[in-house]
C-alpha cells in the first residue's frame, strides 16, 4: 500500500462527495430525524391507555372501582358503552386496549362477601403493552375495595436510569444503530455506481491496488460516519440532555473504531452485488435489519431462542450497543467493557481483509 | 393502446426476471426475515433474574418469595446480606431486579400496619424494566389479598373481587404473531417503494427513456407498466409467507380472498410512492437514498417498534400517512382478530387515499419530463 497514492484517491472520493449535495444532505439529516421519531415516538412505560368500561350495575362501588382504574394513571377513560357488544367491537378495531366489564349486581354480590365477579380484557396484539397492562389491572383488582395503599407497599427503585426516561437507554442505542444504517448503505451504494456506470473500469487501469481502493474509499465514508456520529452524539447529550457517567472520549474512540468497521462492511456487501439495487437491498438486510431487530436495541437478546443469540453475535452493532449503554448509563469503563473493544478490533480487520480480497481488478 | 401496454409489460418482467439478486431479495424478505424476525423476536419477558436481600427471615418474608417466584416472571438467583453486594452484580448485568425486605415485614404485618419493601431494578434496558415493574407491582397485590382474606377476623369485604382478567386474540402474550405480520407488511413497502423507484430512474439514468419517448407510449401507460410487475410479485409472494404462517401457528381467522384484495390495495400505495420518488430524481443513488429516507419514518409510524398509541399525539396524527401502519392493522384484525371489510374499510379507504394522492402527483411531475 503506497500512501501517496491511497490518498490522491481518496482525495478524488472526497470530492466528488462533496459535488453531490443531496447525498451528503441525506446521510446528515437522516441520523436526525431517526433521533427525534425514536426519542419522541418510544415510551416504555405504558400511560393513558385507551380503556371502555361497561358499567352495567351503575352503583358506587362499580363507580369507585372505574375511577380506581382512571386514576391509576395507567389508563384513561376512552368510553363508557351500555352495550357489552360495542366494547368488544371496538377492542376489535383496535379503539381501545382493554376493556372493563362490570355486571349488575356487583355492588351486592361484594357487600355479600362472595366475590363479585368482573372480567377485564386485554387487547393482546401488542404484547408488551399487554402484558404490563394486564398485571396492572390485576393489581387494581386484587386491591379492590380495601385501602389504595397495600398492605406491603413496593418502593420500586429503576437504578441508571430512575424515571424510566426511554430516552436514557434509546439515545445511546441509536449511537450504535444509526452508524450501522446508514455509513454502510452509501459505501455500497457508492461503489455499485461504479461498476453500473462502468467508471470502475477506470480504476481496474489504474495502477491502484485493491486495499489501496478499499481503504481510499473507506476514509472519505468514514468521515462522514464520524461526523454523523457527532451530530447524533451532540444531539442525544445536548438537545435531548441524556446524562453521561462514564467516560466521552472513551465512548468516541471506539466510535472511531466501530465506524471504520461499519464502513467496511458497506464495502464487502459492494463486493458481492452489481447494481445499485441489489445493492441497497442487500444493505436492507445485512446491516439495516440486523442492527434495529438483533442488536438488543429494542428486543433485548437474552429473549431470543439461542440459534439466534448467535445471530446477534454475527453482528458488530451489538457489542457497540453494549458498551455504549454501559458507559452512558451505567459509568461503565474499559475495566468492564474491554472484550467488546476486542471484538469489535477483531471483527473491523477480518472484514477490511475479506472486502480487499473479494474486490478483483477484471471486467464483468 | 392494449398492444403497446403488453408490449412495456413484457419489457418490464423481462428486466426483473433477468436479475437474479432480486428474485432471491424479494422471496428472502417475504420468507427467511420473516421466519427469522417470528422466532427471534418473541420478546417473551420471562424468568427475570432476581436477587433477594431478606432482613427479615420469617414465615411472612419466605411467603413473599415463594409469591414472586411462582408465575415464571421471576427466577431466584441470589441471596444477599446488603444493598452493597448486589450492586455490582447489578452493574454488570447478572440481576434483573432485586428486592429488599424490611426486618419489621412480619411484625407490621401482624399488627395490620404497612410496611414497606425495597425494590431495585436494572433501568438499562427500559423495556425489561418496565415489565418488570409491573409484574412486581401486581404480584404485590396478589400477596396482599391472599394475606387479607386468610387473616382471621378480617372484613368481609376483603374477599373483594373475582377478578377474571383475559388477553384476547393473543392468549400466551407473545409478539411473535405481530411479528410475523409486520415483517409481512414491511416487505410489501420496501419492495413496493424501491423497485418501481428504481425501474423509473434507471431508465433516466441511462438515457433510454428518450427512446421511450419518441413511441407513441403515454405517461400513464409508462407507470402502469412500471408498477404492475412489483404488485404481481409481491403479491404472489404472500402465498409462501402464508403458508410459513400456517407452519408458524399464526391463525388465519379471516377470508384470505379479502387479505389478497387488501394486499393489492396496500401494494398499490406502497408503488405509488416508489412512482413519486423515481419521478422527483434523476440518479439511481438519489433514489436509494430518498426512498430509503421514506421507508425509514413510514416503517416507524406503523406501530412495528413501538406501539403507536404511546406516542404523542402528532406523532399518532402523523402515522396515519403511513401505509404500513394501516395495512398492520389490517392484517392483524384479518389474522388475529376475525375481522372483515366490515371492520377494515376505513383503512382500505385511506390506502386508496394515499395511492391516489401520490400517483396523482406523481403523474402530473412526470408529465412535465416527458
Amino acid at each position: 500500500m503506497k500512501l501517496r497514492r491511497l490518498l490522491a484517491f481518496a482525495r478524488k472520493e472526497v470530492i466528488e462527495i462533496s459535488r453531490d449535495r443531496f447525498t451528503i444532505g441525506v446521510a446528515l439529516f437522516m441520523p436526525v430525524m431517526m433521533l427525534f421519531l425514536f426519542v419522541y415516538g418510544i415510551t416504555l412505560d405504558v400511560e393513558n391507555a385507551p380503556l371502555m368500561v361497561v358499567d352495567q350495575d351503575k352503583s358506587a362501588a362499580s363507580r369507585e372501582l372505574q375511577a380506581r382504574f382512571v386514576n391509576s394513571g395507567y389508563f384513561m377513560l376512552k368510553a363508557a358503552p351500555q352495550d357489552e357488544r360495542a366494547a368488544e367491537y371496538a377492542l376489535m378495531r383496535g379503539e381501545t386496549r382493554a376493556a372493563l366489564f362490570i355486571p349488575k349486581g356487583f355492588a351486592r354480590r361484594l357487600g355479600r362477601g362472595d366475590g363479585a365477579p368482573v372480567q377485564f380484557v386485554v387487547d393482546g396484539t401488542y404484547a408488551s403493552t399487554a402484558a404490563i397492562l394486564s398485571a396492572y389491572g390485576r393489581a387494581i383488582l386484587y386491591a379492590f375495595p380495601g385501602e389504595l395503599r397495600l398492605p406491603v407497599q413496593p418502593e420500586v427503585r429503576v437504578w441508571y436510569n430512575p424515571q424510566l426516561r426511554s430516552r436514557n437507554f434509546i439515545v445511546p442505542g441509536l449511537f450504535a444503530v444509526i452508524l450501522m444504517a446508514f455509513p454502510p448503505l452509501l459505501t455500497a451504494l457508492a461503489v455499485a455506481r461504479e461498476k453500473e456506470l462502468g467508471t470502475i473500469a477506470q480504476i481496474y487501469a489504474s495502477p491502484l491496488t485493491r486495499s489501496e481502493f478499499i481503504a481510499g474509499k473507506l476514509l472519505p465514508y468514514a468521515g462522514i460516519a464520524l461526523l454523523e456520529l457527532l451530530i447524533v452524539v451532540i444531539g442525544g447529550l445536548v438537545w435531548f440532555q441524556v446524562p453521561v457517567r462514564g467516560s466521552l472520549t472513551l465512548l468516541l474512540a471506539v466510535g472511531l473504531l466501530y465506524v471504520v468497521c461499519t464502513v467496511s462492511i458497506g464495502l464487502l456487501v459492494s463486493t458481492l452485488v452489481r447494481t445499485q439495487l441489489a445493492a441497497m437491498l442487500a444493505a436492507l438486510i445485512v446491516t439495516l435489519m440486523p442492527a434495529f431487530l438483533f442488536s438488543g436495541f429494542i428486543y433485548p437478546i437474552f429473549t431470543m431462542p439461542a440459534g439466534f443469540e448467535i445471530y446477534a453475535s454475527a453482528f458488530p452493532t451489538r457489542y457497540f450497543l453494549e458498551l455504549s449503554r454501559g458507559v452512558v448509563l451505567r459509568g461503565a469503563g474499559l475495566r468492564e467493557l474491554w472484550p467488546n473493544v476486542a471484538i469489535l478490533a477483531a471483527y473491523t480487520a477480518a472484514v477490511f481483509a475479506i472486502a480487499a480480497w473479494r474486490f478483483r481488478k477484471r471486467i464483468a | 393502446m392494449l398492444g403497446r401496454l403488453a408490449g412495456l409489460l413484457a419489457k418490464e418482467f423481462a428486466q426483473f426476471l433477468r436479475d437474479p439478486v432480486m428474485l432471491f431479495i424479494v422471496l428472502f424478505l417475504y420468507t427467511a426475515e420473516l421466519v427469522m424476525c417470528t422466532l427471534a423476536l418473541g420478546f417473551d419477558v420471562q424468568n427475570l433474574k432476581l436477587g433477594v436481600i431478606d432482613h427479615d427471615r420469617s414465615a411472612a418474608s419466605r411467603a413473599l418469595v415463594q409469591e414472586l417466584t411462582t408465575g415464571g416472571n421471576f427466577v431466584l438467583t441470589d441471596q444477599f446480606s446488603s444493598l452493597q453486594q448486589a450492586r455490582g452484580r447489578l452493574q454488570r448485568g447478572a440481576l434483573d431486579v432485586v428486592v429488599e425486605i424490611p426486618p419489621d415485614l412480619s411484625a407490621r404485618l401482624a399488627a395490620g400496619r404497612q410496611a414497606s419493601l425495597g425494590v431495585v431494578v436494572d433501568g438499562s434496558n427500559g423495556n425489561v424494566a418496565a415489565r418488570a415493574r409491573a409484574y412486581v407491582i401486581e404480584i404485590l397485590a396478589r400477596f396482599a389479598q391472599a394475606r387479607a382474606v386468610a387473616r382471621p377476623g378480617a372484613p368481609s369485604t376483603s374477599a373483594g373481587v373475582r377478578s377474571e382478567v383475559r388477553v384476547w386474540y393473543n392468549p400466551d402474550l407473545t409478539n411473535t404473531r405481530f411479528m410475523a405480520l409486520s415483517m409481512l407488511a414491511q416487505a410489501g413497502l420496501m419492495l413496493g417503494v424501491v423497485l418501481p423507484a428504481a425501474a423509473i430512474v434507471r431508465e433516466k439514468q441511462g438515457g433510454t427513456i428518450e427512446q421511450l419517448r419518441v413511441t407513441p407510449i403515454r405517461a400513464h401507460e409508462l407507470f402502469i407498466a412500471k408498477v404492475t410487475p412489483t404488485i404481481i410479485i409481491c403479491t404472489g409472494a404472500v402465498f409462501p409467507a402464508l403458508l410459513i404462517m400456517t407452519l408458524m401457528g399464526v391463525p388465519m381467522r379471516g377470508d384470505v380472498t379479502t387479505l389478497l384484495a387488501l394486499t393489492v390495495v396496500y401494494l398499490l400505495s406502497a408503488v405509488s410512492l416508489g412512482t413519486f420518488v423515481g419521478t422527483i430524481t434523476e440518479t439511481l443513488q438519489q433514489a436509494m437514498l430518498l426512498g430509503f429516507f421514506s421507508l425509514f419514518p413510514l416503517l416507524f409510524l406503523s406501530g412495528t417498534m413501538a406501539p403507536i398509541e404511546s406516542m404523542p399525539g402528532w406523532l399518532q396524527t402523523a402515522s396515519l400517512a403511513s401505509p404500513q401502519r394501516h395495512y398492520v392493522d389490517i392484517v392483524s384484525g384479518l389474522f388475529l382478530k376475525g375481522a372483515g371489510l366490515a371492520e377494515l374499510w376505513p383503512h382500505a379507504l385511506a390506502l386508496v387515499g394515499i395511492s391516489t394522492t401520490m400517483f396523482l402527483g406523481g403523474w402530473l411531475l412526470f408529465r412535465r419530463q416527458w
